[in-house]
């Protein structure tokens, strides 16, 4: 593929990086036709949605970025993550009184602890779903206040069941962090910023190891006896406070920057929710994203367990106290707070040169802190030791933004929540439990200090899977890019007086690593006939399973009335309007014509009395089915079945009907009369394609023909011009002729 | 045989208890099209609790069942959502493998003390039953808990009934089950009506387990083992997998029969041979049905593409091949200095005796690989087989040198394999499961425990033969010996393996499997094509139970619990199904792995269970697929190699660029990315 060259790096420098937008849509139209370009042009960074990258900039800092954007979104944002980071500290730090409290054992409060952690882990994904659909600004302060509510209930409890909830409860009220926050601060704050508003948003960390202890331990030292409560008040309190601001803020249009209108425009068109199945599938198809969640995966796979390894470790190898080991992991705080600024800064001027540079940034960064690991355990006297785990606890912070500032630039704006709700999942199941399971074992085998030296050889190997994204990178932001444009188009398209019902653009499907359809575009305006045409195997059936969502593509767009309704189920469609009679098998051959008929009223089923009138309205049509009503629908003849099948399609009275294969298997007298009754369809205002063996057949109905051949489409036009092309139609009439002859289907 | 009214009512009892199990298995084939191996265990988890609720804390029955109930709803939802969605795709095999990972994730679970009630303070008042009452029926009092099962049984299988026969949700749910497709154009949400049944299958398995575990004198989870699943299983067999009315007759029928079997001849496992018995003709008899049934449905194991393996140009690259033989050869090699290794304490005694049983289940896998996957049946039984070679071979293994014993235990592994496997020959995939896993029950309880095999005291001892002490490598440890023996075995069993699949013999398995139809219309006797496969993983499967046996030297029955033949099935999956290396990998991977590391019983179930289902969900084709990915860019580099290709273009910056960059210095021109251009 073709990149951008020099001249579209357009030298006027706009406030909302709209010459870059339009850059890219050069870039992701070249891929429909390409452009010759000038050889040179290879060695091109390619253009990132949203991101000026002309050369002569100067770089923007954060404080200005903060005073043109508002404090306020990362400010208490921040403030909400610190508290939630402070409690989790204090849960440590009090973990003696807990137990003394409640009387419960060590391993007790390490279960109810890692309860709430595993809350936070499921709750993310549902979560990550409602904040794709809803106001994230809302979501993050309706969800600090529950954990505040939960937070607070810690320090009033008096007996292990009720702290038990307390921590399911602050467990579940802490999942919005990942999923909502990082996708709010991504539309909060322009793109050439985004990794050091990352960074300073998970600095919330570091700062919490490192003051958390000293703020927890003074508030137990002031207040003696039951005052180790107020360890758990005093964030519950700041965190109500954070919560309450966060009402305040104000949601901003997801991937206003991408789109390059930074005023707050709502997104033109209300897109219905994509289901959680459907966004994983569609974030697993970029390729960047994919090998990041691996990386991740193999991440987890060494982190997991180094924790506790590395306290095993300072007790046994360096005779540390619990004090002394809590002391360390205070100390192992401050890497975090150096590096995170690195990480944010570092990231975003690399990223601003060349989209793929941070990934060499997480790709290196990964194995030095291995060697960094692997040296300080063998390294003589604690204080070294300290020393050089502070450098390794530096270098991997500095991959937390740098992971989120990819993560956000990669994945459309409209599932940023999803891609970011998964990173625990992956890196905790994928990798943590197995990894945890391995190192202990081999801790236990051998010795803590080979064990965590080993973490090393995870970490390199997650490095360099990292490092693979770099060949894919420029082609999934061009994938943004050509997304966003599309949309830019279908909302103008919106505004011309001829609107069509069904717009498809660009669309690729592929089936495993065989392509069957090639960058379709098709217009179907509102009323027509469409035939869809071609031999066997040429997609015809597969473009029709895209359209009525049975089958996601891989790239491109499908637009129902002006919805993006791409990665929709064929179960949201049918809502929408879109109706299809699959070929052959359209009924259920162990439920009775009448079940048949209740099964395919499904959408309608609150509404009994009209599902019986509809049902009426089919038999009244078709009375043969009303003799057959109790009939098993798999002993009905195959034109009894077609009708059967015709009946469900009216049911819904559908805008959209997709009819496979109409005349499949039927005797010519009943195809005219099944044709006589897709006509009356059409006349109460359905619109219809039809893909269709039978060239008579799909003439005698179609206004228009499209016709295909190896997954594209070669001619769209009047039916009747088709006859007039020979060379196209024969080979239609001819694999007509042959039946069964033709290639794969 | 004489049917009193006391039996009718004991046989009933424990008929109704088959049927509601049966029932469950049902719906999630109805729904899914696999057998759900952790039904039985869902419910024991929540038995568990629901006893601990009411003994120990002191809950009320009708209090605690509903939240007993609601609790194996939530968990058939979660493993509807966490697993069985996952794999939704996927080659229905699969979910079967999964559903047994799930299950020995449940039964661990359920083992835990924390999940159980006070043992003392359960055999003291007993397992909690609904009713405090008690019948007199001919010669037998029926207490509380026989009291719910006749009553609540029925009941709850009619409700079900009539909620699929007549609610829209019923409906929907069994057209969903019959063409997804159509469902999903009629805007049912094929995915939420597979949670719905999950959901109704996990309140049913709470519901049967707590009414069963009331039948039980103490209360005892392992005993739901996989006894009562082939019981299940066999009556759901009967109906077909779908027709409710007749799987519930069929269970009913089961329990009277096993009891007036039981009360005539008084032998422990002689109800689990005629249940053998009535399994095989029921596939026998209704063979003809039930493959219809299956081909209607295209469902039972249908497999994925196999896993890819490299055109014959690539593979007769130079490089492709120096890393193909070195790998063998590496592994060879590892292989034979791994027992003298000083480090772990690989040169021990203990060790070498593990290693030796890791390379019996690395035969085992082998032959899991031709019978499932080439010739594409499913056995649950292959440990059965296994012990049939490890009991013969003790029997016979003072009379022959060893090399005769070998291929004599073979033979009469794959006589044995042919009788079982006989009745399922004419069908596809599943239902060879249910026979072998009936003969694998039969065989713990009856079969290894005849004096002809077993000796009196039911303990089979090997002696070692000769071969060993002749060709003795001046070594003190045998098991060393022992597993040298077994790497010669395992090499020759690998080159034999390998030779079917590239000869005739292997094109028909997976002819028959793909397409039996056509095969038979190119003169392939599908028949007697799965005969072959059946006898031919037999004998290996016996070859394997020589070296346990020279291994163990000690040996009974209960070191060939069905559960072992489960775990065969989990091997074979996770190391990729259909390829040699991947049956070696996965045995090595579970088996071979806790042997490795000395780790406790945990650390094999998690390996088993826990690993089944990362890979599953993960590496869809096993660690093979690894293996796959990890080869693909050194292949490619190979590949445009020999093509006259340039490399692949390097995607590394210069290293000094990116710091300057990041030290915020602008590069004035855009740097070069490295590959030439």
């Amino acid at each position: 593929m073709t990149l951008l060259d020099d001249e579209s790096t357009s030298p006027a420098r706009d406030e909302d990086g709209f010459a870059s937008f339009a850059a890219a849509v050069e870039q992701g139209s070249s891929r429909t036709a390409p452009v010759p370009r000038p050889a040179a042009a290879d060695e091109a960074p390619a253009p990132v949605p949203g991101l000026s990258a002309q050369a002569g900039d100067g770089e923007v800092t954060l404080r200005e970025t903060l005073s043109r954007w508002g404090t306020a979104p990362l400010a208490v944002l921040f403030a909400l993550n610190v508290v939630d980071e402070l409690d989790r500290i204090a849960l440590t730090v009090l973990a003696p009184n807990l137990r003394d409290a409640f009387g419960l054992s060590t391993s007790a409060l390490v279960g109810i602890a890692n309860l709430g952690s595993v809350m936070t882990l499921v709750a993310a994904m549902p979560v990550a779903v409602l904040a794709e659909r809803r106001n994230r600004a809302r979501i993050a302060a309706v969800t600090g206040v529950v954990w505040s509510v939960f937070a607070a209930l810690t320090g009033v409890v008096t007996n292990a069941a009720q702290l038990a909830l307390a921590r399911v409860g602050a467990g579940i009220g802490k999942a919005s962090v990942e999923p909502v926050h990082s996708s709010l601060l991504a539309d909060a704050y322009p793109v050439a910023a985004r990794g050091r508003v990352f960074a300073a948003h998970q600095l919330a960390n570091p700062v919490a190891v490192v003051l958390g202890p000293l703020l927890v331990g003074g508030i137990v030292l002031a207040l003696p006896g039951d005052g180790w409560r107020a360890g758990f008040l005093v964030p519950a309190a700041l965190s109500l406070l954070a919560a309450v601001a966060a009402f305040r803020l104000r949601e901003p249009a997801r991937g206003r920057f991408e789109r390059g209108h930074a005023d707050d425009a709502a997104p033109t068109v209300d897109v219905p929710a994509v289901t959680l199945a459907a966004s994983m599938r569609r974030l697993l198809q970029i390729q960047t994203l994919r090998s990041m969640y691996f990386g991740l995966g193999i991440l987890g796979f060494a982190l997991f367990g180094a924790g506790s390894i590395l306290s095993l470790f300072l007790e046994q190898h360096h005779g540390l106290g619990e004090g002394g080991r809590a002391l360390v992991f205070a100390v192992l705080g401050v890497g975090g707070l150096v590096g995170m600024p690195i990480g944010g800064t570092v990231g975003d001027r690399l990223f601003r040169h060349d989209p793929s540079w941070p990934l060499f940034l997480i790709g290196a960064a990964l194995p030095v802190y291995g060697v960094a690991q692997a040296v300080a355990v063998y390294l003589p006297g604690v204080w070294l030791t300290v020393a050089a785990l502070v450098v390794a606890q530096a270098f991997v912070t500095t991959t937390t933004p740098a992971f989120r500032l990819l993560f956000a630039s990669v994945t459309p704006p409209a599932m940023r929540s999803v891609a970011f709700g998964s990173i625990g999942i992956f890196m905790v199941v994928f990798g943590g439990f197995g990894g945890g399971i391995v190192f202990g074992a081999i801790a236990d085998a051998t010795s803590e200090q080979l064990s965590l030296a080993l973490l090393g050889v995870p970490t390199s190997i997650a490095g360099l899977v990292i490092i693979g994204g770099a060949r894919t990178i420029r082609a999934d932001l061009a994938a943004v890019a050509a997304d966003l444009r599309e949309e830019r188009l279908a909302a103008e398209r919106r505004r011309q007086p001829q609107r069509n019902l069904l717009e498809i653009r660009n669309l690729d499907f592929h089936y495993g690593p065989v392509q069957i359809l090639f960058d379709v575009e098709l217009d179907v305006p509102e009323g027509e006939i469409f035939a869809l045409l071609g031999t066997n195997g040429a997609g015809k059936s597969t473009l029709l399973r895209a359209v009525t969502g049975l089958t996601p593509p891989t790239r491109g767009s499908i637009r129902f009335d002006g919805i993006d309704t791409t990665y929709l189920g064929a179960e949201q469609l049918l809502e929408l309007g879109i109706a299809q009679m699959p070929g052959g098998k359209a009924t259920f051959p162990g439920l009775t014509v009448h079940e048949n008929l209740r099964v395919g009223a499904h959408t309608l089923r609150h509404d009994p009395a009209r599902v019986e009138r509809r049902i009426d309205e089919v038999f009244d049509r078709f009375p043969r089915l009303r003799e057959r009503r109790d009939q098993l629908a798999g002993t009905l003849s195959g034109g009894e079945q077609q009708m059967l099948a015709l009946g469900k399609a009216f049911l819904t009275e559908p805008r959209l009907l997709c009819i496979d294969e109409l005349s499949l298997g039927l005797q010519p007298s009943i195809v005219a009369d099944i044709l006589d009754i897709v006509r009356e369809v059409h006349a109460r205002g359905t619109t219809i394609i039809i893909v269709e063996q039978s060239l008579n057949v799909a003439l005698s109905l179609a206004t228009t023909a499209v016709f295909m051949e190896k997954g594209q489409v070669r001619f769209t036009g009047p039916a009747r011009e088709l006859l007039e092309r020979p060379d196209l139609a024969r080979s239609v009439f001819l694999d007509g002729a042959q039946l069964g002859g033709g290639g794969a289907p | 045989m004489s049917l009193g009214l006391t039996d009718l009512v004991l046989g009933g009892v424990a008929g109704l208890t088959y049927g509601v199990l049966a029932i469950g298995l049902a719906l999630i084939y109805k729904s899914g099209r696999f057998v759900n191996f952790a039904h039985g265990n869902l419910g024991v988890v929540c038995a568990v609790l629901f006893g601990k609720a009411v003994v120990d804390w002191g809950v009320p029955y009708w209090v605690a069942l509903p939240a007993a109930l609601a609790l194996g709803g939530a968990l058939g939802a979660l493993l509807e959502l966490g697993v069985v969605r996952r794999l939704f795709d996927a080659p229905r095999l699969v979910l079967v493998v999964a559903t047994i990972g799930v299950s020995q994730i449940l039964l661990y679970l359920s083992l835990q003390r924390f999940m159980n009630a006070d043992q003392n303070a359960l055999r003291e008042v007993g397992y909690p039953v609904p009713f405090e009452a008690e019948w007199r029926v001919g010669g037998v009092i029926l207490r509380g808990g026989e009291i719910g099962i006749l009553v609540l049984a029925p009941l709850v299988t009619l409700a079900i009934a009539a909620f699929f026969r007549y609610t829209s949700y019923g409906q929907a749910i069994r057209a969903a089950a019959e063409n997804p497709d159509a469902a999903r154009l009629a805007g049912i949400s094929v995915r939420r009506m597979s949670t719905l049944v999950w959901v109704i299958a996990g309140v049913l398995a709470a519901f049967t387990l707590i009414l069963v575990s009331t039948q039980r004198p103490v209360f005892q989870v392992g005993a739901l083992g996989p006894g009562i699943l082939v019981r299940a299983l066999g009556a759901a067999l009967v109906g077909r997998m779908t027709n409710l009315p007749v799987v519930f007759g069929a269970a009913l029928g089961i329990g009277v029969f096993e009891r007036a079997v039981l009360s005539s001849f008084d032998e422990g496992g002689l109800g689990d041979l005629l249940l053998f018995v009535v399994i095989m003709g029921a596939l026998a008899l209704q063979g003809r049905e039930l493959a219809r049934s299956t081909r209607d449905g295209q469902t039972d194991v249908t497999f994925g593409a196999e896993l890819d393996t490299l055109p014959a140009r690539v593979r007769a690259l130079p490089s492709v091949r120096l890393l193909q033989r070195g790998t063998v050869l590496g592994a060879l090699a590892l292989a034979v200095a791994l027992p003298q290794l000083p480090i772990l304490g690989f040169d021990t005694q203990g060790k070498a005796f593990l290693f030796a049983l890791t390379l019996g289940y690395v035969l085992v896998g082998l032959s899991m690989t031709l019978l499932v996957g080439w010739a594409g049946q499913v056995s649950l039984g292959q440990f059965a087989l296994v012990g049939v070679g490890s009991f013969t071979a003790a029997r016979l293994g003072d009379g022959l040198p060893l090399p005769l014993l070998v291929v004599v235990v073979g033979l009469i592994g794959a006589g044995v394999a042919v009788v079982v496997g006989l009745p399922a020959v004419r069908i596809q995939g599943l239902f060879l499961a249910v026979s072998t896993l009936a003969f694998a029950v039969v065989a713990k309880s009856w079969v290894f425990q005849q004096p002809s095999l077993a000796g009196t005291d039911s303990t089979a001892s090997m002696v070692r033969p000769a071969l060993l002490a002749r060709f003795d490598l001046g070594d003190a440890v045998v098991e060393r010996d022992v597993y040298y023996f077994a790497l010669v075995l395992v090499v020759l069993a690998t080159l034999g393996v390998r030779n079917v699949r590239a000869s005739a013999i292997g094109r028909s398995f997976i002819a028959v499997r793909d397409n039996d139809k056509a095969a038979r219309s190119d003169g392939l006797s599908a028949a007697g094509t799965r005969l072959l496969s059946f006898a031919l993983s037999g004998f290996l499967a016996a070859v394997a139970g020589v070296v346990f046996a020279l291994a163990r030297v000690n040996f009974d029955a209960r070191d060939h619990d069905p559960a072992v033949s489960l775990n065969m099935l989990l091997m074979a999956i996770i190391g990729g199904l259909g390829s040699i290396p991947g049956a070696i990998l996965g045995a090595l991977f579970v088996y071979g792995l806790p042997a490795l590391f000395d780790t406790s019983e945990l650390v094999q179930l998690l390996t088993s269970g826990v690993g089944v289902l990362v890979v599953l969900l993960f590496l869809p084709g096993g660690l093979m697929e690894l293996v796959h990915r990890a080869r693909a860019p050194f292949v490619e580099r190979a590949v445009r190699r020999a093509d006259g290709l340039p490399p692949p273009p390097s995607i590394v910056p210069p290293w000094r660029d990116v710091v300057a960059v990041a030290r915020g210095r602008r590069l004035d021109a855009p740097v070069t990315t490295g590959g030439p251009t």
